[in-house]
């Protein structure tokens, strides 16, 4: 994509100057015009000056720094990373020193939750609220103990970074001499600490530049919210600029995406539909056999090379499970490996370890990039060593040796779960969730994970009443007033579930279910089907 | 960005020194007092030219007392003041206070090999580094003493070239381009004029008859002789330095004016490598004065002092160097117990004012009081002449002792002894006992200036204003208690003024020289015509001050001797004298 000319609605926004919020849709090119207007802005820059690019994922930062240095362009003093990152490397840890004093032992960052239970009182707070800045005040004392005894709060960094500037000319003097820009994707996923720091370096001059798409926004469950995207739509010092136009998936697809968020949407000229309707009878088994038949016909029909391109995509780790026993075809489920959903500081050490075992492309380097933060020359070289031992190690070595890497890492992390999930898995469960798939592999993997990818053929499942969206009966077992959970997030699940197919997005159903429970039901369709005419947009799969 | 603070300690000369820099900042010292190492202290942590390796401490380096004891330990910390230049503030990120400062530190230990580099926003919060990374757009630009100006510039030169063609505008380069091709055809017609020259080609048929000769398998081999085949940019590659004087060619002339090129080199070389407004640049010269005519002394000091931006640290011999200088940028190195200290700390904001007042006074008279162990100030240059004079009759060496005798045009003293003080150089004082009228008193009040002078510079009680006393001649007693207090501290007042006291004791031989009747019209007669008579004077008695050696006449300059002994003995032809 980065060989294409920009579009005539992609162009502005790369060549805007001012602050600005982009609303970007699905397959828009969002990435395309980020790293365009980041290689417009740097070549002009002395060696010394760069910009700020904040992306959701270390994954996506990799891909965007990656996009932004093609063609040669220098990327000078910029910083491409997660807000943890940014908010740790640049700003707590070089001047929060100017603010409480100089730590006795060298930082480490941990989480609230690695102390001991009796020092974790103070912060019980923290369980049901937001870390604000008036939270912050009433902790400061506990908080700045910690820090100069070395102790750094993955949970807090992004408040104290927000503490710091306001406290600290060093930061503030530092911050604008070295950054011009300060861009954050995906925005909608923005908490309130990532959100008031965002307005902060607005305030201190530098050009903010949000990208995001409240539609897209499906991570509500972690304190993140879309008001804060919405909120700079509406505020007349951003420029807004929708991206709207999708480059990625078939027209039809587009229309049925938008006329599922939209009544009125405009729809583009299309002579097809290729978003087709099945309901199978029986449960997923049935879907799971209807695919492994249908298949063969969909990938010739629509001239899709590899079973790779081909996503089977669910809404919760079950199904994925009860499609992976029963597709005979040959497929790879991603199955969240407990490791990536761990929280700890150890879970994404060694979840890159294991990537990058599993996956030559991977570098040492990007491991560095993502969890070194101050490691002196000596131990820098003795990690390295290390990580690229885990790459050819053989099996029985391979736990002693990340767990070696991670104490190099962070030291005094807690590192009992992580540990413990890293143990009970096999070789070939890690293998699964973590060496890139192959290209004769279908792949079965939840919408969630599923975002930032796209696939030519997508079959959409759990597409049942009860499951997408998803509610319960009301008070007393009422099934007349069932009680949806977050319909706003699940309307956003769908629409991220449909705008991952580029040439067929196949939504399926069935006349059985398998609860939570593991009762099989009646199947009913999901109420999504009946919204806004949608019936007009889809057609019953031919085959 | 400015270096304002270097403390070394246990670093070779220096067991523990505070030295405070300025702008334009003078090392001055003796020779082997540490100007260099002092210099190179700094160039450890600011210096890239010195490499990681050139900086691990050996043995030597660290400071050995007089009784022979090696310190454990070195450290040198630089305190940087000021720093406001872009590439600075994004390098070195937290390490900047917000008001500007930033501490580098370097720390060794004789008992382990290596060394350790810190730096910090505050000196309490100095951190470990892995090395000198704070380097990348800091720049320290050195030139040592013993420079080597044709080497330089073949090493330079094709930096030189590189740069200033990077800056041509397109239509220069084009323009270049096209009489580049010309050049090269007009290089090939040489080329081939000079091989067809007949003697050019006739000169080898000898050697080809011989090889015909020596072996048959020489049947289709030849040699010749040919111009050096010349393609145009070996021919750049071949430029050297040239000059032009009026308009016409010279060659370059004596290590003087090639001195001068070095620096202008250097300079632009420092404007051409480096973004001056962004990055910070620190000069750093040792004794620039090095084979240079006094006048071109003071005009290269003259530029380094007001038309380099930035700082500017030099060392010197010269007086002509120093006299370019506020005194309050002056560091004066000397050894005290076999430890190297600065006078005053160094530099000193506080002398900057006094300065300020004073500076269109500077010379290079005063300049090379700098550079004595021991200064004897006096109002004039009939003091000047005498006191020379006298010590020559005396057989006091003032050389030897490194004294100056120093006219300070008047009887600003204060000035002079602000400046000697801060450098810690001992001085004598003499001044006449004036006595003036104070205006609009009725009855006529009369202020004893000269005595009241003296005090003041020592510290004791000024006389109140008299109503009865209008003459020094009249103020014996006072005279007497003034002096008991200040000659212990070097400071010594006329009886009456120079020429009075002179003629005390010297009767006959002014009252013959002025042919005047009587002392009084003697005296004005010597006044009157101050320097001139004075010389005049002493010149037709030689001699005559040599029996002065008792007389409260020659007092200052024994209590100058007795100074100058603390940091020589008495050198072996002279007799004891003043003890």
């Amino acid at each position: 994509m980065s060989e294409l000319q920009p579009t005539r609605e992609q162009q502005p926004a790369i060549d805007y100057d001012g602050s600005m919020v982009a609303i970007a849709k699905p397959g828009s090119g969002k990435t395309f015009v980020l790293s365009r207007k980041i290689q417009r802005i740097l070549p002009s820059f002395p060696s010394y000056k760069g910009v700020i690019a904040i992306s959701f994922t270390n994954k996506a930062s990799d891909e965007l720094r990656h996009r932004a240095a093609s063609k040669g362009i220098d990327l000078k003093a910029s910083f491409f990373g997660t807000i943890d990152r940014f908010c740790i490397g640049e700003i707590v840890i070089p001047f929060l020193t100017h603010v409480w004093g100089k730590p006795t032992a060298e930082i480490e960052i941990t989480r609230i939750r690695d102390l001991p239970e009796e020092d974790r009182t103070p912060f019980e707070i923290l369980d049901n609220a937001e870390l604000t800045l008036e939270i912050l005040a009433d902790l400061t004392g506990d908080l700045k103990e910690h820090f100069l005894q070395g102790r750094l709060f993955l949970d807090t960094v992004g408040t104290l970074a927000l503490f710091t500037i306001i406290n600290s000319p060093a930061c503030q003097r530092y911050l604008k001499t070295r950054y011009s820009h300060v861009i954050i994707d995906e925005y909608q996923d923005s908490g309130l600490a990532q959100h008031e720091l965002f307005m902060k370096l607005h305030g201190l001059g530098l050009v903010a530049i949000a990208v995001g798409d409240a539609d897209q926004s499906i991570y509500g469950f972690s304190n993140k919210d879309s008001k804060y995207l919405l909120s700079l739509a509406g505020n007349a010092n951003f420029k807004a600029f929708p991206i709207t136009l999708n480059h990625r998936c078939h027209p039809s697809i587009v229309n049925y995406s938008l006329r599922f968020l939209n009544a009125n949407a405009v729809l583009l000229n299309t002579d097809q539909i290729r978003v087709y309707y099945k309901s199978c009878v029986g449960n997923v088994g049935a879907i799971a056999q209807w695919i492994d038949a249908v298949l063969p016909q969909f990938m010739d029909e629509f001239q899709i090379e590899h079973p790779k391109d081909v996503g089977i995509l669910v809404r919760g780790n079950m199904t994925g499970v009860l499609v992976n026993n029963a597709l005979a075809v040959k497929h790879r489920i991603a199955q969240p490996h407990p490791l990536e959903e761990n929280t700890s500081l150890w879970g994404p050490i060694f979840c890159d370890l294991l990537r990058y075992r599993l996956n030559p492309q991977n570098t040492v380097q990007e491991i560095l990039d993502h969890h070194n933060f101050r490691l002196a020359t000596t131990e820098l070289a003795e990690v390295r060593k290390q990580i690229k031992e885990v790459r050819d190690c053989l099996n029985d070595k391979l736990f002693d040796l990340m767990e070696s890497i991670a104490t190099i890492f962070r030291p005094n992390a807690n590192k009992q779960g992580p540990v413990a999930q890293l143990r009970a898995s096999s070789i070939e469960d890690l293998t699964r969730s973590f060496a890139p798939p192959k290209n004769d592999e279908v792949q079965i993997m939840t919408i969630h994970k599923s975002k930032g990818l796209e696939f030519d053929l997508v079959f959409h499942l759990d597409l049942h009443e009860w499951v997408l969206p998803s509610k319960q009966p009301g008070e007393n077992n009422d099934f007349d007033h069932p009680i949806y959970k977050d319909i706003a997030q699940d309307r956003n699940l769908h629409y991220v579930g449909i705008t991952r197919a580029r040439k067929l997005c196949v939504l399926c159903t069935s006349t059985r279910r398998t609860n939570p429970k593991n009762q099989d039901k009646v199947g009913k369709p999901s109420e999504f089907f009946a919204e806004n005419h949608l019936e007009q947009l889809r057609i019953v799969s031919p085959i | 960005m400015k270096i304002q603070l270097v403390e070394i300690t246990g670093f070779r000369n220096f067991a523990s020194a505070v030295v405070n820099l300025a702008d334009k900042t003078l090392v001055i010292g003796a020779n082997d007092v540490g100007k260099t190492n002092f210099l190179h202290a700094i160039r450890m942590l600011l210096d890239r030219s010195l490499s990681d390796e050139d900086i691990e401490p050996s043995e030597s380096d660290f400071h050995i007392a007089l009784d022979g004891k090696q310190v454990a330990a070195i450290k040198i910390l630089i305190k940087l003041t000021e720093i406001a230049e872009d590439a600075v503030i994004s390098r070195l990120k937290g390490h900047i206070s917000a008001d500007g400062e930033s501490f580098i530190c370097y720390t060794a230990e004789l008992a382990k090999p290596g060394y350790k580099i810190f730096i910090g926003h505050s000196s309490e919060a100095l951190e470990e580094i892995d090395g000198r990374f704070y380097l990348k757009h800091i720049h320290f630009k050195y030139v040592e003493s013993c420079r080597d100006i044709t080497a330089y510039i073949q090493k330079e030169k094709k930096y030189l070239l590189k740069t200033a063609k990077s800056k041509r505008s397109a239509a220069q380069e084009t323009a270049d381009a096209t009489s580049e091709t010309t050049l090269q055809k007009t290089l090939n017609i040489v080329n081939d004029g000079v091989n067809k020259l007949s003697y050019v080609a006739g000169a080898t048929k000898g050697i080809n008859h011989e090889l015909q000769e020596l072996s048959h398998h020489n049947t289709d081999y030849s040699v010749c002789l040919e111009a050096q085949t010349i393609n145009f940019s070996s021919f750049v590659d071949r430029l050297r330095l040239g000059a032009n004087s009026g308009g016409k060619r010279v060659g370059l002339g004596g290590d003087g004016r090639n001195n001068q090129i070095l620096v202008g080199l250097w300079m632009a070389k420092a404007a051409l490598e480096h973004d001056l407004e962004n990055e910070a640049v620190i000069y750093c010269i040792e004794e620039p004065e090095a084979h240079l005519h006094p006048h071109q002394q003071r005009k290269l000091a003259d530029y380094l002092v007001n038309s380099i931006e930035g700082q500017v640290l030099v060392s010197t011999h010269s007086p002509q160097i120093a006299s370019e200088f506020n005194p309050a940028g002056i560091v004066r190195f000397y050894e005290n117990d076999g430890n190297t200290v600065a006078a005053g700390d160094g530099c000193s904001e506080d002398l900057e004012d006094t300065w300020d007042d004073f500076g269109y006074r500077m010379s290079v008279l005063p300049a090379e009081a700098f550079f004595a162990d021991v200064v004897f100030l006096v109002e004039g240059p009939s003091e000047v002449l005498l006191y020379t004079t006298m010590s020559e009759e005396l057989g006091i060496d003032l050389n030897y002792y490194n004294i100056s005798i120093l006219s300070v045009e008047g009887i600003d003293f204060d000035v002079y002894v602000q400046i000697l003080s801060k450098l810690e150089i001992p001085y004598v004082l003499r001044t006449d006992n004036d006595v003036f009228k104070v205006p609009k008193t009725k009855p006529q009040e009369w202020r004893f200036a000269g005595l009241n002078r003296a005090l003041e510079v020592a510290g004791g009680k000024a006389y109140v204003n008299s109503t009865a006393i209008d003459s020094p001649a009249k103020l014996s007693a006072e005279w007497k208690d003034t002096s008991a207090i200040v000659n212990p501290k070097g400071i010594f007042v006329s009886k009456v003024d120079l020429e009075n006291d002179v003629a005390a004791v010297c009767k006959d031989q002014l009252l013959k020289f002025s042919g005047e009747a009587t002392i009084p019209d003697a005296v004005q007669y010597l006044q009157n015509r101050k320097a001139i008579r004075m010389r005049k004077f002493l010149k037709e008695n030689p001699g005559m001050l040599a029996a002065l050696k008792g007389d409260d006449i020659a007092a200052p300059l024994h209590s100058a001797v007795k100074l100058a002994r603390r940091r020589r003995p008495a050198p072996k032809a002279e007799e004891p004298n003043g003890e």
